[in-house]
Order: C-alpha cells, then structure tokens, then sequence
C-alpha cells in the first residue's frame, strides 16, 4: 500500500475506537488543557511530562494521548488569556488582546466561546491540510537524497533561530549546542566514542526525554520560582459561553484565512503556533473593515489568533509525519515519544506503519472535538483550575520531572540528566538564549550529520565534488539559499530601516 | 550588558571545549569517516557566534539603569537556592529513602516554602499527591521506586 491511498483515512479508526486509546485521548486534551490555562505550564512541559507515562502503552495509544495534549494545551492557553490577561502559552499571546478587554466588559463567557470554537474549527482545517498534504509530501520526500534532507535541517535550524526571539545569534547558538549534545555517544559511522567524559551511561547517546523534561519542566519551574511569578492570580466568573452560529457567520473570511496562514507557518520546519498567531492577526488588522476595533475586545481578533493558533498543530504534524523535522518544538519532543517506541517518522512511516498514521489523522480529528466539548462544557472548572496554587503545583511537577526521567529506563542517570538540562535551560533563560532550536537541534543533529557524510561518501571524500553535489540539486540549493536569506534578514531589515532614517533626515 | 558578555563567554567557552574534545579523534583523510568533522565545524560556529555576540555587545556600549535588573533578581536567590537544593537531595535519594515519604516530605517543605498556607491545607494536597504518583508510577506502571 503507498503513500495517499484511501486506506491511509479508514486503516485507524478499529485502533482508535477502542476504550482505552479513546480514555486516553480525552485525558491527554484535559491534561493539555490545563497545562496550557496555567501560566508557567507550557504544551513542551505537559507533553514532555506526560511522555513517561506512555511507556506502558501501545504506539498507537501514546501518540493519541500525546496529539490530545498537544491540541488541547494550544487551546488552553486562551482560558488565561481570557480570564486573567496571561497567556498560558506563548501561542495565545495575539488572543489577549482583544479576549481580555472584551472579558472586562463582563463578556467572559462570549470571548472564551468565541476562542474555543475558533480553535476547534481551525484544529479541524488543520486536520484536513495534513490528511491531503503529509501523504503527498511523503512520496514527494521518499526521492530526496542526502543533500535534500540535509538543506531541509538547515533550514529548520535557520527558521527556528529566526522565529525564536530577538536575537538571532542566541538562537543559532541554540541550535548548535542542541546539534552538539545529538553528537555525544558511539559514532554511528565509525564506531567511535564521542564526548564521553568518563560516563559510560553516555555511550549510546543522551536520552532524549530526561533532557526534554529537564528543559522545559524543571529550567521553566526554577525560571518560575526565581521571577516570584508564581504568585495567585484571581479570576473572572463566566456566563453564557456557546456562541451563536449568527455571530460566527459573520467571520468566516477570518477563519479561513487564519487556518490557511496557521497551516503554512505550521507546516514551516521550526516555526510555531506563536508565528502562526502573530501574522494571522497582523492580516486581520490589515483586511478589517474596522481596524482600530482590535486591541480594544473585537470579535475577530480572537478568532484569528485562535484560529491560526490551532490551525499550525495540523501543519507541523505534516512536516513531522511526512519528512521527520519538526515543525515546531512540541513536534520535536513527539518526534521523541515515536522514537521511543521504535518508530521513526519520515517518509517510509507511510508505507510501513499505514495503521499508526491513519489513527494521528484520525486521533487529531477526535482531539479536536473532544476540545471542543471540553472547552465548552468545562469552561467554569478550567477557569476554577486556573486558580489553582502554583505554591502546590511547581514542586508537583518537579517530581514528575524526577520520576519521569527515572521511569525512562529506570536509571538514576537520566534523573543526573534532567536536572543538568534543567539547569542548563535556566541559564539559558537567564541569558535569553532560546532553549527551541536547542530542541531541534538535538531532534536534527542526527539527520544533518548521517546526510552530510553520506553526501561525503558518495562523492569519494571529496569537499569539491559534495558542494557540486549540492549546487546540482535544485531542491537542496533552493533551501539553502532560501535559509541563507532568513538569517540574513534581521541584518537587512536593519540596513533598509537605516536608509529609510537616513533619507526621512 | 552582562547578559551580552556571560553569552560571550559562554559561546566562545564552549566551542573551544568541544573542539579541544576532539583533538583526540583518530585522523580521517576522508571527511565521510571523520567523527570529529561535525563537532568540529559546530566548534567553530559557536566560536564564531561567541565574537559575534561580544562585537554587538561592545558596539552598543554602555546600558541604561536597570539593563540588566532581570538578569540578577535578588529578591528570590535565597527560595530558588534553597529550592534546588531540595531537589538535588529529593532526586539523589528517592531510590535509597522511601519513595512515598521522601515526596509526601518534598512536596510538603517544597509548597511551605514557596508560601502556601494554612499548613493543614498543604499537608492534604501534599499527601494527596504523593498517593496519586505513588499509585500511578510504583502501582500502575510497576517502576521500581
């Protein structure tokens, strides 16, 4: 069977519509859910936490409780921005704008309905664009060769570093401590130990998982617990939260244009929700019939956040699903959670575990509902939880942090692991260095190192002939070029804003 | 500022200690069958990034008051001191001291310290808690704790 046949929407639903994949399902978008509505707990942290938790359980059932995370903690990150002007997650930043002016206008319950059925109608879009596009690009990828794969990494490194924050050299740097802690164990080529440090532990690599938790659970509870934001926040009460189809009607240029820039910047290896956001309410501004409404608790600016917010998890999933780069730093850590249960995805996932794929499409859609009634019905308890001490919580989630780690291979080391990239995570927030691209990079390394010396050995060690070998292909030269220009461009916005003082003087 | 030059160091500090790492590696004419090719160019990069960020740093000059006030927030040293250090002593002794006691302990000193009242309330929570993960990782999912 290949890649985008029918069989790829029909072969998951036997697996996915059994009890316990469904329960998990429902408990990963309420999990996720509440990490994202609590300020601090980010989707990274709740699906790192929760990826020792799937060790028991199948392939299939792991990724569902991990996709339902992942949906839900994008979502959740609205509730907060809603109720107490925070958004629980860097994705819902655009959202406080307009959800939390129009919550002070004692319309709580109509901005976080509005939020909830903008993500659900853009996770579901989402959904759609990746069944279409992830087979597709799956057999386009199964013709790339080494230099292909390799431009593609580059490439995600250069976007993540772009997208990060405001220093591009922080992020790069990022991204190259993440490609140097891929290379720590047995060279895969030669056999030979690398960056050992006397720890024998360290021979087949660093465990993946430990160094997630350590990075995003523990680093974000240390950040937490030395700003002192971990402080009660108090919240707003919610009347009616289901909003009229009428209301809805009238924003469906919004919704599609979003879910259609959510999927794209999604879809961009290393780009985000937080992007995805961002641009999808710049272009609301730009085509509002009333622009400076936004800002000020307009309807269609929490439907273009929430709408592109969402929109991406089903884009990155293509890049995830289709070449194995992650198109986002919670892809990244699922990337992970499929390594550890043996599976690897790329392009051959489509051919050789058709069944699992089909049940991501199809545990993405369910995930989606199942927000959907979560978000709507539960709204009053997630507003309750949002409440919640953080004085109970941070410790909590740092023995998760430390059992998690052990549960991997019940190895104490790895816990040695979590609290190093714990630490290491908030030196690197105190420096602002993004810890993303170091995700990536780590997730990359591999890929870029085995592709570049396969593209070596192909043209007989010769430097020469490998960087022909490069210009040769079109695709390999136009994504380098392509990831040239994105690093270059924080430089030239900077000189053509210089010209532009110049010549206004 | 400080920040600016700490990432200095820590870039161009790291890049000269992954490149001296490899100083040992066996030498490969071939690239392909080289292992300390990749290291070495991540090495250099960082090496190079490390300039990068101190010339900006130096550019930019002198910084305003307050510049670098997130950078060193005294107010909460002493709780995160004091917070890690319970979790080196929890992590480093949940095999040997009782896993169950040792966390309903952690959680408990963890939430007092960080200001949660009334006392009865934490212990509660604390105990609460410690049963769930107990049941869930040692019952559920059978690691051996």
């Amino acid at each position: 069977m290949g890649p985008g046949s029918f069989d790829l929407y029909t072969l998951g639903w036997s697996l996915v519509l059994q009890p316990m994949p469904l329960v998990l399902l429902v408990a990963g978008v309420f999990l996720g859910i509440v990490f994202g509505a609590m300020p601090g707990l980010t989707a990274n942290m709740g699906v790192a936490i929760l990826v020792p938790f799937t060790y028991a359980l199948s392939p299939t059932a792991a990724i569902l409780m991990l996709i339902g995370v992942y949906c839900g903690a994008v979502y959740g990150g609205s509730i907060s921005a809603t109720l107490i002007n925070i958004p629980g997650t860097p994705a819902a930043l655009m959202t406080v704008f307009d959800a939390y002016p129009m919550a002070q206008r004692g319309e709580a319950g109509r901005a976080l309905g509005l939020a909830t059925t903008a993500s659900f109608i853009g996770g579901l879009l989402s959904v759609v664009a990746l069944a279409v596009f992830a087979p597709v690009i799956a057999r386009t990828a199964s013709t790339f060769r080494s230099q292909e794969y390799f431009a593609f990494a580059v490439l995600g490194l250069s976007v993540v570093a772009y997208v990060s924050g405001s220093n591009l050299v922080r992020g790069l740097a990022s991204g190259l401590f993440g490609l140097f802690v891929a290379c720590i164990g047995v060279d895969l080529a030669t056999g030979y130990p690398r960056f050992l440090m006397g720890m024998p532990n360290l021979l087949s690599g660093v465990e993946f998982v430990p160094i997630l938790i350590g990075l995003f659970g523990l680093s974000e509870v240390l950040e937490q617990v030395y700003s002192g934001s971990y402080k009660k926040t108090p919240t707003q009460k919610l009347q009616r939260i289901l909003p009229s189809i009428q209301e809805f009607a009238t924003h469906v240029w919004t919704v599609i244009r979003s879910a259609i820039i959510g999927v794209f910047i999604g879809a961009l290896p290393g780009a985000g929700a937080t992007i995805a956001a961002i641009v999808a309410y710049g272009q609301q501004k730009r085509f509002s019939k009333n622009p400076d409404e936004l800002g000020k608790g307009a309807p269609d600016g929490i439907i273009a956040a929430e709408t592109a917010n969402n929109a991406c998890t089903g884009g990155a999933m293509i890049t995830m699903l289709s070449l194995g780069i992650p198109g986002d730093s919670v892809t990244a850590i699922l990337i992970g959670a499929l390594i550890l249960h043996g599976i690897r995805p790329g392009p051959l996932l489509f051919s050789q575990e058709p069944a699992l794929v089909s049940s991501i499409f199809i545990g993405m859609f369910l995930a989606n509902c199942v927000m959907f009634v979560l978000g709507i019905c539960g709204a009053r308890l997630f507003a309750r939880l949002i409440s919640l001490s953080k004085a109970i919580l941070l410790p909590t989630v740092v023995v998760l942090a430390a059992v998690g780690a052990y549960a991997i291979r019940n190895n104490p080391f790895d816990v040695g692991v979590m609290i190093t990239f714990g630490l290491v995570g908030f030196l690197m927030e105190r420096l602002s260095i993004p810890k993303a691209p170091m995700v990536l990079g780590i997730i990359l390394g591999p890929l870029m190192e085995v592709n570049l010396r396969r593209a070596f050995q192909l043209n007989r060690g010769s430097y020469w002939a490998t960087v022909n070998s490069f210009v040769k292909s079109p695709t390999a030269l136009g994504i380098l070029i392509f990831s040239i220009v994105i690093l270059l461009l924080p430089w030239l916005q900077r000189r053509l804003a210089g010209r532009k003082h110049l010549g206004s003087a | 500022m400080v920040k600016d030059w700490m990432a200095t160091a820590v870039m161009s500090l790291a890049g000269i200690a992954i490149y001296l790492g490899t100083s040992t590696y066996p030498r490969v004419a071939n690239p392909a069958n080289n292992p300390a090719l990749f290291p070495r160019a991540i090495a250099l990069l960082l090496i190079l990034l490390g300039i990068v960020t101190g010339i900006d740093a130096r550019t930019r000059g002198e910084p305003k008051r307050g510049d670098d006030a997130s950078l060193w927030q005294l107010a909460h040293v002493k709780t995160t001191l004091i917070f890690l250090i319970m979790i080196l002593v929890y992590s480093s002794s949940i095999l040997r001291g009782g896993f169950f006691f040792l966390t309903f302990a952690f959680l408990t000193g963890g939430a007092l310290l960080l200001g949660e009242r009334p006392p009865t309330r934490v212990l509660a929570f604390s105990l609460g808690l410690s049963l769930g993960i107990y049941g869930i990782f040692v019952v559920l999912l059978r690691v051996p704790l």
